[in-house]
């Protein structure tokens, strides 16, 4: 091999000043990822707390990872007797500063609500990493639910279909308890990966196998996916 | 040797459009048993530790009983695809026979087949342990790279640049070339500033029973004409393609995780690979994003901003266009030349775009 450069002590490195670094100069290609949360009624005790418990442990898993973090973008869409977008987009390692707020449960399941919404921000996030000249992986959505929708549901789901059979969208649908609707649930989510019952409260077997699955992504390419980890070795589906 | 490594030097017996989206699920057969132990092909049993790492392939473990090797267990989908299995396991065989590659000091080279202790078929290879922080870990993330590398200055880019540039070239004489440059499976030694190569699922390679090729790669750094007829799959790709991929990773390095294809236009860097939008250009024709990007293109010397666009826009559509080896070391050379001597700005990210009365205009 050719003789190696002799690195010159002299030159001292100036920090990277991150403070003048703007969201275009992290090239790192960004995943936005939309959690609608069921927060009806129905979720009070246990449930809400083992949700609340995932979600966190979700954004700890993710922060952990120094790609991950830098990829992967996440927004919150609570609904129960309102829609409430309690997180906006934004780098796990952005969001770290900032605790996440309690969830609570009440009200009934606008869900057909909850989705339009989170279709409305994933198109225009992937606007703003246009303008912005960001490459992006294809935006996942993830709706955990133990009901039924009692709004309209049909057309933000044929939306979401129509995106996902575009190869621009990845939307999972995880029911929650005995009470869910899983047929409904099956008609709102694309067959792949589908609507799919979780063990029990299994919330932070289900947001293990969601960050591993990120992790797969903010390393691949943007344009070709691979198959996910394999569910089966998290325990989380019945 | 290793002992346990040194009783399986045995040879081997016997060998569009680019957006894909497999299901996210694989298809689950329960049939398939997760595989907690391996065999050689004499038969000694060694126990996997724990998962390491996961990637589109397979998974990577420790031996229970070693912390210097590495053991990659294709996926069960992989295996299940007999197909698949018996071209991998055929490439392996080669592999392992090879004996000016095995004992590179910078490749995860596989050594030694492994075989499934719950039914005895061919299931993975295990390997010297590499180690370092991916070079997609160090450049894709400015804001962290001062607590990756601390001390880190332009200096220790370029050297490992013409590192990487050796280690290709030393590849090559042992008939195996890297076509998949995914930034993951290069690991940066940051002490010794030197890359080390894993994955060996994304080589081509000369073996004894015929050319093997890659099985899987990252568009984002992969020629034109390679992805536009996927064609890594179906014959070798030539060495010119091979180029694209240099030199993708050579400004990947230099400008911390970017790409020559990123646009004002804003369209995806693959799309624009694909197309041949080049973002490159000198002064005002220049049409990368501003920003941390635009700056440090702006400070890179004029050799290599020219061999740069050589490679990406005159060698988007002529792959013969595209630099050598030769060009891109000379290049560099001269480019710490220039940062030794003060005439080119030795900070990672500058804090402004070079200007025309810049000291060093008229030397680089």
């Amino acid at each position: 091999m050719n003789t190696p450069i002799e690195i010159e002590a002299t030159i001292v490195s100036r920090p990277i000043n991150s403070l003048a670094l703007t969201f275009a100069d992290n090239p790192q290609p960004r995943c936005p990822v939309v959690l609608l949360l069921d927060c009806s009624s129905s979720m009070q005790g246990s449930p809400i707390t083992e949700l609340e418990a995932g979600v966190g442990q979700f954004y700890r898993e993710m922060a952990s990872d120094p790609i991950a973090s830098m990829s992967i973008e996440i927004d919150v869409i609570t609904f129960g007797d309102s829609v409430r977008k309690i997180r906006s987009f934004e780098t796990v390692a952005d969001t770290l500063a900032k605790p996440l707020p309690h969830l609570l449960a009440s009200g009934m399941t606008p869900m057909g609500a909850a989705i339009r919404l989170g279709l409305d921000d994933v198109r225009q996030r992937r606007d703003y990493y246009k303008r912005q000249g960001v490459s992006a992986y294809k935006p996942w959505i993830v709706l955990l639910t133990d009901g039924q929708p009692n709004d309209e549901w049909q057309t933000p789901a044929a939306t979401a279909r129509g995106m996902a059979n575009r190869g621009e969208l990845t939307f999972i649908g995880v029911g929650i308890g005995s009470t869910v609707d899983m047929t409904t649930l099956g008609q709102i989510v694309p067959p792949d990966p589908g609507a799919h019952r979780l063990a029990g409260l299994q919330f932070q077997n289900f947001f293990r196998w969601l960050s591993d699955s990120l992790r797969v992504v903010s390393t691949g390419s943007t344009v070709q996916q691979r198959a996910m980890p394999n569910p089966a070795e998290y325990e989380w589906k019945l | 040797m290793i002992a346990f490594l040194k009783n399986l030097f045995q040879p081997a017996p016997q060998p569009a459009p680019v957006q894909s989206f497999a299901p996210v699920f694989a298809p689950v057969e329960s049939e398939i048993p997760k595989i907690h132990a391996v065999t050689d092909d004499r038969g000694v049993e060694k126990r996997l530790a724990g998962m390491l790492a996961r990637g589109g392939e397979g998974t990577i473990h420790r031996l229970a009983d070693r912390n210097d090797v590495l053991v990659k267990i294709y996926h069960p989908e992989i295996l299940a695809d007999h197909g698949r299995r018996q071209r991998l396991q055929g490439k392996i065989a080669d592999m392992t026979a090879s004996s000016a590659l095995r004992c590179h000091d910078r490749i995860a080279w596989p050594l030694v087949s492994l075989f499934s202790r719950h039914d005895g078929e061919w299931c993975g290879y295990a390997m010297m342990t590499r180690s370092g922080v991916s070079l997609r870990e160090l450049c894709g993330n400015p804001m962290n790279f001062g607590k990756t590398a601390p001390g880190w200055h332009r200096q220790h880019l370029v050297r490992l640049c013409v590192d990487f540039l050796d280690s290709i070239e030393s590849l090559g004489k042992g008939r195996a070339l890297p076509v998949d440059f995914n930034p993951s499976n290069f690991l940066i030694d940051l002490k010794a500033v030197r890359m080390n190569f894993i994955d060996c699922d994304g080589y081509q390679f000369l073996g004894s029973s015929g050319m093997h090729l890659c099985e899987a790669i990252l568009p984002e750094m992969t020629a034109p004409e390679v992805l536009r007829r996927n064609g890594w799959r179906e014959s070798p790709v030539a060495p010119a393609s091979l180029r694209f991929s240099v030199g993708m990773t050579l400004f990947y390095i230099l400008n911390l995780g970017n790409s020559p294809y990123r646009h004002r236009n804003g369209h995806d860097p693959v799309q624009n690979l694909i197309a041949g939008t080049c973002g490159l250009g000198k002064g005002a024709d220049c049409e990368l994003p501003r920003g941390s990007c635009y700056r440090i293109w702006s400070h890179l010397t004029f050799r290599l901003k020219d061999l740069f666009i050589r490679c990406f826009r005159e060698g988007h559509g002529n792959p013969s266009a595209r630099p050598s080896i030769a060009d891109w070391r000379e290049a560099l050379l001269h480019y710490n030349h220039c940062i030794l001597k003060g005439y080119a700005d030795a900070s990672l990210i500058p804090d402004r775009s070079k200007s025309s009365g810049y000291q060093g205009n008229s030397e680089s």
